[in-house]
């Protein structure tokens, strides 16, 4: 397990080496030029500007800006967005508490109705139960999530008024119809995935000798198989989580609601590059942070994979 | 927390029932991909998600033969906010005059819908062939060949896993909108850009899984090159997953098409795109909910038909299930 774990931490090292430098790089494509940017309307004088210039290392070629602005990430120091005149760690204070307010709730909704819905269809697999959670899941699955959005915002805020349509007001009340909707997608893969583990599960030796002891049914089922078949189900939620910050883009825009994805998609329209880069090298570092989390669970869960 | 249906890393869920298994032990012979097709046939999703995919697929190369019965213009730019008499045509609802009403444009509904599904279609194909091709070459050789090969490409594949799609695409996309709009090429290359990683993924393991198998060793034995083992031994062996997979991804690949022109970074006025035909009627939802729903209806089916088909498909290659 030990040599597993180094292995794996050593495997982050790379990849945040790559997507860093292609976020840097990418984030520097965009045109513009962020020192007049700052000034706004009014030109900027030179004193300013060259300390700008200075201050943000713009002289020098982009290569060492990488190193340097990575060295500055390494101490906590995300940079600072020109245009909004604060610390990009400010911004991101800001803004997270509400997208993970958000993506609680939908995980929420996708282990109680997903997982509900994917152990019924596995118990009756085969049968109608079975047939509509997977024609249903299909059909949530193939909406696309603003479509999805904007319909829940039409029957359920307009014609039933029952919910809050925008922004985050109402506070818990604001936050079910969006959490519902970033969740559908998910939901419909938690209870697939459950559904096949289950079944899988129950068809394995342990539970049929479960079963001839003589144990109660619920007993089997709750203690001896939900436990294994439960394992590829967390290791999707936990990976699914470590996706919510490039995920919740549509969701937050179409809701209005002052999250990460939400500034986030603003920052590329403005052209606000650290924000841009700031809040994508955090999403990153978030995944990596949770499938590194979610593999070594799994090795300590399962201990085939540790021999691999 | 998937928002977007751009984690493109979800396995697809959900392994079929087993339901199916009269097989006749005297067609024996059949190799994996006549059973599978005999299994296809007798399938009625099968043809449900075929039927679907041949209109739309009429729909994107003729949509004059869908557009000839409607009463209305049969031309898409063919808009009017005032007819002869004066009256208003904006955000017309559906009438037997324009069958899915009118746009904010005075344009007519029904004949804009239909001309939107190429957009759809040549997006979904061309990306998940870009696609297909990267994740199948670079998944073919890290798995065929393995040690600091694989170590290389799977790093790179890392990469590309743990960068936000999403973040990618927009940030790209908002790039090229300096140098005077995007066209479809750019939009179906830079969604093609990221949709590769899983399929090379998927791939690679199925390669390493078909290259360590008896039949393989035997071949070699035999005095088999390398080039035949590939292609002869490995690649039919392991080319189901991707295959299933691919199918997929063509209705998630529209879904993301629909959902950056949305999002105002895919494709740009005057083209016609569902995606960008619910931009362009986002704030007009709750007066004329038609704008919204015929749009929505065309792409959820769509969508729908590719992800139907790929279960199908899966039920259909997968031995386990029999």
């Amino acid at each position: 397990m030990v040599r597993y774990t180094i292995r794996r931490i050593l495997l982050i090292i790379p990849t945040f080496i790559g997507a860093s430098a292609l976020i840097f790089f990418a984030g520097f494509a965009l045109p513009g030029d962020p020192v007049s940017a700052f000034g706004g309307e009014r030109a900027l004088p030179e004193a300013t500007r060259n300390a700008l210039i200075e201050r943000y290392r713009l002289d020098q070629p982009v290569f060492d800006q990488y190193l340097g602005y990575m060295g500055d990430v390494l101490t906590g120091d995300f940079g600072e967005s020109v245009l909004r005149r604060r610390s990009i760690n400010d911004i991101f204070a800001e803004t997270f508490p509400n997208t993970l307010r958000l993506a609680a709730l939908a995980v929420v909704f996708e282990l109680v109705i997903g997982l509900l819905a994917g152990i019924v269809a596995a118990l009756r697999k085969g049968k109608f139960l079975d047939s509509l959670v997977l024609v249903s899941t299909i059909i949530a699955i193939s909406i696309p999530v603003f479509v999805l959005g904007f319909s829940l915002q039409y029957i359920v805020g307009v014609q039933w008024q029952i919910l809050p349509v925008a922004g985050l007001q109402e506070g818990f009340r604001s936050l079910i119809l969006p959490a519902f909707v970033l969740g559908t997608l998910s939901l419909a893969y938690v209870a697939r995935l459950t559904r096949t583990s289950l079944a899988e599960t129950l068809r394995e030796d342990y539970v049929r000798t479960a079963q001839a002891k003589g144990l109660r049914h619920s007993r089997v089922i709750g203690r001896h198989a939900l436990r294994n078949a439960l394992i590829p189900v967390i290791t999707f939620i936990g990976i699914d989580l470590g996706a919510l910050m490039g995920g919740a883009i549509v969701t937050e825009t179409i809701f209005n609601i002052n999250g990460v994805g939400f500034n986030l998609f603003r920052a590329i329209g403005t052209r606000d590059n650290a924000i841009v880069v700031g809040f994508t090298l955090i999403a990153v570092m978030i995944y990596l942070t949770m499938s590194l989390i979610v593999d070594l669970l799994y090795a300590a869960l399962d201990p085939r994979i540790r021999y691999e | 927390m998937s928002d977007t249906q751009f984690q493109l890393e979800h396995s697809p869920p959900g392994v079929p029932d087993g339901e199916i298994g009269e097989e006749e032990v005297s067609e024996r012979t059949a190799s994996l991909w006549a059973d599978a097709w005999r299994q296809l046939r007798s399938k009625p999703i099968f043809w449900v998600s075929i039927s679907i995919i041949t209109v739309f697929t009429v729909m994107a190369i003729a949509p004059q033969i869908f557009v000839a019965p409607s009463p209305a213009t049969h031309d898409p730019f063919d808009c009017s906010l005032r007819d002869a008499e004066g009256e208003f045509q904006d955000r017309l609802p559906p009438s037997s005059e324009h069958w899915f009403g009118t746009d904010v444009q005075g344009c007519d509904y029904y004949v804009r819908v239909i001309y939107g599904a190429r957009v759809s279609m040549v997006v979904g194909v061309a990306v998940t062939a870009i696609g297909a091709l990267i994740g199948l070459v670079l998944g073919g050789i890290a798995g065929f060949w393995g040690g600091w090969t694989d170590n290389v490409i799977s790093r790179i594949t890392d990469v590309f896993f743990a960068f936000p799609f999403i973040v990618g695409a927009i940030l790209l996309l908002s790039v090229i909108q300096g140098e005077g709009g995007r066209t479809l090429g750019d939009v179906v290359l830079v969604i093609g850009l990221f949709s590769w990683p899983t399929i090379s993924r998927i791939f690679r393991g199925s390669v390493i899984q078909a290259r360590g198998q008896e039949y393989v060793e035997a071949a070699r034995a035999l005095g088999a090159s390398n080039r035949r083992i590939l292609v002869r031994h490995v690649l039919p062996n392991a080319i189901a997953p991707a295959i299933v997979y691919a199918t997929i991804t063509l209705g998630v690949i529209i879904s993301v098409e629909a959902t950056l022109s949305f999002l105002g970074v895919g494709l740009q006025l005057p083209a016609i795109s569902w995606g960008l035909m619910i931009n362009t009627a986002q704030t007009r939802i709750a007066q004329s909910p038609h704008l919204l729903f015929f749009p929505g209806a065309a792409l959820f089916l769509i969508i729908f038909a590719f992800i139907l088909l790929g279960d199908a498909v899966r039920d259909a290659l997968d031995p386990r299930t029999r």
